[in-house]
């Protein structure tokens, strides 16, 4: 039998069995991915996987199950199941699955070269090596990663649906020495569109102004962030908006819904229908559309992101961000200003440009205390020019200190993926007033 | 699944392999998650698969599947064969040869994850929810996450070794928000677990632990003061916070493949050269680091590592001397020295990586009260909430919670958020005290990519040091 045949038996076992909603997922995916360092490859993988997610609702209990075994019994799953659902308790808030008729954006389809990545990835990876090298760089590393994956699902309802998700992503980062570095990611949708050339251009291009540094020195600064370090800062801030982190103490948004968080210059959307971004969805995890929002708008902050169960707590809709335990935003998009990347940089009289940033940890989630490293680039801006390289830094503030300083915005976007940003975050340079630089002493 | 894994390993040696292992895994997880009392989320995964990771000319090739048949595996060893040959590296891949290894290890819970009794367990968190808000009603956010994993994992390479793991774990960990509208926000996360049944988690109290907090959350939104002045404080350092020194600031950099540079791009790189092994001193005599995966119930425990190796206990630094780096059979074969066990891998789709298990300060012969009582200004860290460090682990930062002014020798009120920023070479230099009470905190350790967490414990006694700024 295959396995969509039996995830349809399934289904009916579970209504049978007195099941009132079910949502079963399956997700095929192949993944790519090779990392580098020192100028090599150190190892190319090559995986592919099922995976079944099921999430049952009976008597207003709730079970989520995630398994990767195609041959699974479904009577044993359905008995195993129902046991372990009986021994939970009601939900505070139960959702059944909506009986709508949901219109649905169209599936996107994964271009060949990007489902047949692993004959050429190799190459491409020589390449970006090589062209660094002949940059007058001495040593990179990095990992390219290209994912594709078919989407099935099925509900109690009786819908059927399928999806098509790919994703690339590209992180490389430039030595001449050791503090000496550069670094830039990009991700898209289909490998064609992976601007490699860029993240050679910007990751060289910053690590050879990173030479001859000085320490840096404590104090209030007025910072330019690269898309790098602003995209990890956003991504931040978007899942500061998931009514998950807003419900368990884990938002410093909660309780300020329609209120001004933010400067006026900041837009910020959830689009999971942009065709170029790999965050591309046209359902979320419980099987409902997905839209575009904005999230902030103007400062003002719009909505949360909701699944079913999120939006009955919070006297709402859903927003199509299911995440069956925790919505989640897709794809992560900071709407442009009006500078370019000159010109901003010349509104500073003294500040710093920050390229990067790692390891952002909370002292306090509900007040938005946080600090995080500062990486490959932090330099001293005077007069309006990039000056002096530094190093041993830290921007130790606040996340509403920080969204409600930002002075201006330049007009192009960039698209990271990385480490320290997971969701595909679509943001331009950002000038923002007051952050408090500290170092060890 | 040995026939499949035998199976593996011959094709991939038929192929031209100079080397091949196959892992596999069977992972079932549990998730509770509690929110106010309430369960929020339950969760049941269940992933089993395969990974192949093969030894072709210069190159390595990783493939997997969750698929377990015979057509599969085949496949799968194809396509590591495939790309490793496809890779043209110019400088050979060597692995540290070892003799064959052939063992079984079984961690037996008293109570399995499938036999436990969970509505028992589930009353006692709700018990426990309860009894917080009665010690502290201010305590607003209350969120326990529980995961209880069985973990079996086979490991079999062309070298001949047959490894079998079959390891339990239980976790559980707090979050706490506190709330006073006058007073301000507070907050509070703690892991605890380890390598067994349900039953441990009684054994770690977390029941008494988890009521202090709340009890001492509270006391500091009442009295917590602002230090003064920021400048130089001796300082005491509970063992909560110099297990992540340990962790952070000693284990990583002591890796060996991120001083060789793997993991540039991702982890980053280490203060750590080789040219210090054996002869640098970077902290005080006093100050000895261990990395030890043979602790029973630890999180971090394992008998062999991923490559076939047998684990043992490490000195990172020993009196204040680099004293050993962590390595894999690559990395030992370029070093020209043997493997230490240290290969690790989260699932079957991962490759191994060189990783900590249970990394911690050794103690010294002080009691708490004897590290304080020599202390004319000082300041007291009990735990922390913010941390972070650079990527050559050089330059760290950690944002106190419960902390205490000390003034001659002896413990005055409640710090509100000290902070602690200091480089690893002055913070090392600095330790002139080592207490005797060593304990342990859960931790998930995160590097790789993609990102591979692996349980761990770190740990340590409290510490002395002197001289440090604190703001």
């Amino acid at each position: 039998m295959s396995i969509e045949n039996k995830i349809e038996t399934l289904v009916k076992k579970f209504q049978e069995k007195g099941i009132e909603d079910a949502i079963i997922n399956l997700y095929s995916t192949n993944t790519v991915l090779v990392r580098y360092a020192n100028n090599e490859i150190m190892i190319p993988i090559i995986n592919n996987d099922s995976v079944i997610s099921i999430c049952i609702g009976y008597r207003k209990r709730r079970l989520i199950i995630h398994l990767n075994d195609v041959y699974f019994d479904e009577n044993r799953i359905v008995d195993r199941l129902m046991n372990m659902i009986n021994q939970l308790e009601e939900q505070e808030v139960y959702v059944s699955l909506p009986k709508n008729k949901f219109k649905y954006e169209s599936i996107l389809d994964i271009d060949e070269e990007t489902r047949k990545a692993e004959e050429k990835v190799l190459d491409l990876v020589d390449g970006i090596i090589n062209e660094s090298l002949n940059r007058g760089i001495k040593r990179v590393a990095g990992t390219i990663e290209i994912k594709h994956t078919n989407i099935k699902s099925w509900t109690s309802t009786g819908l059927f649906l399928e999806d098509k998700r790919s994703s690339v992503m590209l992180n490389h980062r430039c030595f001449i020495e050791s503090l000496s570095t550069g670094q830039w990611s990009y991700t898209a949708r289909s490998i064609k569109d992976l601007d490699w050339k860029l993240v050679i251009d910007k990751s060289s291009e910053i690590c050879k102004m990173n030479i001859n540094h000085k320490k840096a020195e404590a104090g209030k600064y007025t910072v330019v962030f690269s898309p790098m370090i602003f995209a990890s800062l956003m991504e931040h801030v978007a899942y500061a908006t998931s009514a998950y982190a807003v419900e368990t103490g884990y938002s410093y948004l909660a309780g300020k819904l329609g209120k001004k968080v933010a400067s006026e210059k900041l837009t910020v959307i959830d689009d999971p229908l942009n065709k170029a971004s790999p965050g591309y969805a046209r359902y979320d995890e419980e099987c409902i559309p997905t839209r575009k929002k904005e999230i902030i708008k103007k400062g003002i902050l719009l909505t949360y992101l909701h699944n079913l169960t999120t939006a009955k707590k919070f006297n709402t809709e859903t927003t199509g961000n299911a995440g069956l335990v925790s919505p989640y935003p897709w794809s992560i998009h900071v709407e442009a200003g009006d500078y370019n990347e000159d010109e901003i940089i010349k509104e500073v009289k003294k500040g710093l440009f920050i390229v990067n940033n790692w390891y952002l940890r909370f002292q306090n989630y509900q007040l938005g205390d946080f600090s995080t490293i500062l990486r490959d680039g932090i330099f001293l801006i005077e007069n309006g020019e990039i000056k002096t390289a530094l190093h041993g830094a830290r921007l130790s503030d606040n996340f509403l200190n920080l969204i409600t300083n930002i002075k201006a915005l330049t007009k192009r976007v960039y698209p990271i993926k990385w480490w320290e940003v997971n969701t595909p975050t679509y943001v331009p340079y950002a000038l923002v007033d007051n952050m408090n630089i500290t170092t060890a002493e | 699944m040995e026939d499949l894994l035998s199976l593996a390993i011959d094709e991939a040696r038929k192929q031209g392999a100079s080397f091949a292992e196959a892992r596999f895994q069977n992972t079932t997880i549990l998730f509770l998650e509690f929110l106010n009392g309430k369960i929020r989320n339950s969760n049941f995964n269940s992933y089993k698969g395969v990974g192949i990771r093969v030894l072709v000319e210069n190159s390595f090739g990783f493939s997997s599947t969750n698929i377990l048949n015979k057509e599969s595996i085949i496949e799968c060893v194809n396509r590591a064969i495939k790309i490793a040959k496809t890779n043209k590296r110019k400088s050979k891949i060597e692995i540290e040869k070892t003799r064959a290894y052939k063992d079984t290890i079984f961690v037996k819970p008293k109570t399995t994850l499938f036999d436990a009794d969970l509505d028992e367990f589930i009353k006692e968190i709700k018990e426990l929810d309860k009894r917080i808000q009665e010690i502290e009603s201010r305590v607003m956010i209350r969120v326990f996450f529980f995961a209880g994993v069985n973990e079996e994992k086979l490991y079999m390479n062309s070298d001949g070794s047959r490894i079998e793991h079959r390891i339990p774990i239980v976790n559980l960990t707090r979050f706490f928000t506190v709330i006073d509208p006058q007073k301000g926000v507070l907050q509070r996360s703690r892991s605890e677990g380890g390598s067994s049944g349900l039953e441990y988690l009684k054994e770690l109290k977390i029941e008494e632990k988890a009521l202090e907090d709340a009890k001492i959350l509270g006391q500091i939104l009442d009295k917590g003061e602002k230090l003064k002045e920021s400048g130089y404080y001796d300082v005491v350092i509970d063992g909560e916070i110099t297990g992540l020194i340990s962790h952070e600031s000693c284990g990583h950099p002591f890796e060996a493949d991120r001083i060789l540079g793997r993991e540039a791009a991702q982890g980053g790189e280490s203060y750590v050269k080789l040219e210090m092994l054996k002869k640098e001193k970077i902290g005080s005599d006093v100050l000895t680091i261990v990395d030890n995966p043979l602790i029973e119930k630890s999180l971090g425990f394992y008998v062999y590592d991923e490559e076939g190796v047998p684990a043992r206990k490490k000195y990172l630094i020993k009196n204040g001397v680099v004293e050993e780096l962590l390595l894999n059979r690559e990395y030992a074969a370029k070093l020209s020295t043997v493997s230490n066990g240290s290969a690790r891998a989260t699932a079957y789709f991962n490759e191994p990586l060189i990783r900590m298990s249970n990394t911690y300060i050794e103690p010294g012969d002080y009691s708490v009260e004897e590290l304080i009582e020599d202390v004319k200004k000082g300041v007291y860290f009990k735990s922390y909430m913010e941390w972070n460090i650079d990527d050559r682990r050089w330059n760290q930062k950690y944002g106190g919670l419960e902390a205490y002014l000390i003034e001659n020798g002896e413990i005055k009120g409640f710090l509100r958020n000290p902070v602690l920023e200091v480089t690893t070479g002055q913070l090392y230099k600095s330790i002139d005290a080592v207490g005797k009470d060593l304990k342990f905190e859960a931790g998930l350790c995160g590097k790789g990519e993609p990102m591979q967490g692996v349980p761990v414990w770190f740990g340590g006694p409290t510490i002395r040091a002197r001289r440090l700024w604190i703001k």
